[in-house]
């Protein structure tokens, strides 16, 4: 009865309940799961801050939802019905279905035979499909049906790009002409697409996979170079980090620097000073306020104004150092 | 203002979109021809009364002109920002290894730094004793 009334304000509540394990969040556990942690830190001899969590807890206690779950075992899980994984890795082009142009970056994710790329690279475009058997648009439809008529078959901008490639060495030296190549190739291609649209446009759409295939490709190129532009970010960073303390370290020098030049001129200067106040200031103050008493508002207001002397002098000494 | 990677990859998506408007352009506004004297120019179906937009002749070739123009800015830019991307001469290896020496001159630096710091203090307390004893006077 009663579980049935739970369910029932479970079901007509506007909000939903909290999960059921809010209940475990008791001081006493709380309390139990600390020490529990603090124990496994000295164990291994690590920081508290570092411990996530405490493996091998009592499956049946409560102190089990005071802390996150496992890693999953096999790297995957499930959120909202989409897959993921804990590793994130660039989905290689040749998987997806797109064929891929011109060669694979050094040290990227996507690791075709470096020898059959090279075949590639040698080899048309034609022969090359026939290799690869992931592609999806075959090029040789595209010159099959191309009507556009000034287009010899080594002008066609996808061979263009493909034949001329250097092997990949380890730097990326090689990137900036496969990205011209490839952006020059846009435009060609782009240039042909509305040839072939103008006299033929049931033609167009091989040209327009064409172009979807160009434009794939770049931006997968980009994508691989990703990792290497992080590495290039992060060494400018630290290479800026490193100017700016070092330009803090000489301010801070010079700075210090010029107070003891102060310092130093203050010495040099003060004794005419220290005379004057050591013949009629420091007397002065000594005699006047023990004896004198009629003349002691007079001789306060000499003082005062000796006073503001003196300062003025120090800080026209200050400020002509400092200048 | 993103790094010039992601800048690229925006110029190529724009170059996209400039594609497609451009044909939308020539596909919207050519004029229509008669292929022999029999022909005649059909006139607009009613369901879709803008389907061709003929423009006068010189000023479609001038729309034509400044997309195309347009077209080759773009690509030049691509081409720029693919000139500038940086570090495309050191392989992996090189990156973490200057990385390593980076991280060892900062430290180097650092420590540098927070002696000057304490040289500035130390001097700093020095005047500051200097002109309490001057106002004591």
């Amino acid at each position: 009865m009663a579980d049935n009334e739970e369910d029932n304000s479970a079901l007509a509540s506007f909000f939903p309940d909290p999960p059921l394990f809010w209940k475990a969040f008791t001081p006493s556990n709380l309390q139990a799961i600390a020490d529990l942690k603090q124990q496994h830190a000295t164990q291994r001899g690590i920081p508290i801050e570092d411990v996530v969590r405490v493996p091998d807890l009592p499956v049946d206690s409560d102190l089990i939802y005071l802390q996150p779950p496992a890693e999953p075992k096999d790297g995957s899980w499930r959120l909202y019905g989409e897959p993921q994984s804990l590793e994130e890795s660039l989905q290689p082009l040749e998987s997806a279905g797109i064929e891929r142009l011109g060669p694979p970056l050094p040290g990227s994710s996507t690791t075709p035979a470096a020898s059959e790329s090279q075949t590639i690279t040698q080899t048309t475009l034609t022969t090359s499909t026939s290799d690869s058997q992931s592609t999806t648009q075959p090029p040789q439809d595209t010159q099959a049906t191309s009507i556009f008529p000034s287009q010899p078959p080594s002008q066609h901008p996808s061979t263009t790009s493909v034949s001329s490639n250097t092997p990949s060495t380890q730097t990326h030296d090689t990137l900036h002409l496969h990205l011209k190549r490839l952006s020059k190739s846009l435009l060609l291609n782009y240039l042909e697409l509305l040839g072939i649209m103008s006299l033929d446009p049931s033609a167009g759409s091989a040209k327009a996979a064409d172009l979807r295939t160009l434009f794939l490709n770049f931006h997968h190129v980009l994508n691989e170079y990703r990792p290497h532009q992080a590495r290039e970010q992060l060494i400018q960073l630290m290479q800026e980090k490193l100017d700016q303390t070092r330009a803090e370290t000489a301010a801070n020098r010079a700075v210090a620097e010029k107070a003891r030049r102060v310092l130093e001129g203050l010495g040099s200067v003060d004794v005419p000073v220290v005379k004057g106040v050591n013949t009629d200031g420091g007397l002065g103050t000594g005699a006047g306020a023990g004896t004198v008493g009629g003349g002691k508002e007079e001789e306060e207001e000499e003082e005062e104004k000796r006073y503001w002397e003196r300062e003025g002098m120090g800080w026209g000494v200050l400020d002509a150092e400092f200048a | 203002m993103s790094d010039r990677l992601s800048q690229l990859q925006e110029a190529v998506d724009q170059l996209m979109e400039q594609f497609i408007a451009t044909y939308f352009y020539i596909e919207r506004h050519h004029d229509l021809k008669t292929f022999s004297p029999k022909d005649t120019i059909a006139p607009q179906k009613a369901d879709h009364p803008n389907e061709v937009d003929a423009l006068p002749p010189d000023v479609f070739a001038a729309g034509q002109l400044e997309l195309a123009r347009d077209l080759i800015t773009r690509e030049q830019q691509i081409e720029y920002l693919i000139s500038s991307l940086p570090g495309l001469d050191n392989s992996e290896h090189d990156q973490l290894h200057s990385i390593k020496e980076l991280e060892e001159e900062l430290a180097v630096a650092e420590k540098q730094r927070q002696e000057a710091v304490k040289e500035k203090d130390e001097v700093l307390v020095k005047l500051d004793q200097t002109l309490r004893s001057i106002r004591r006077y």
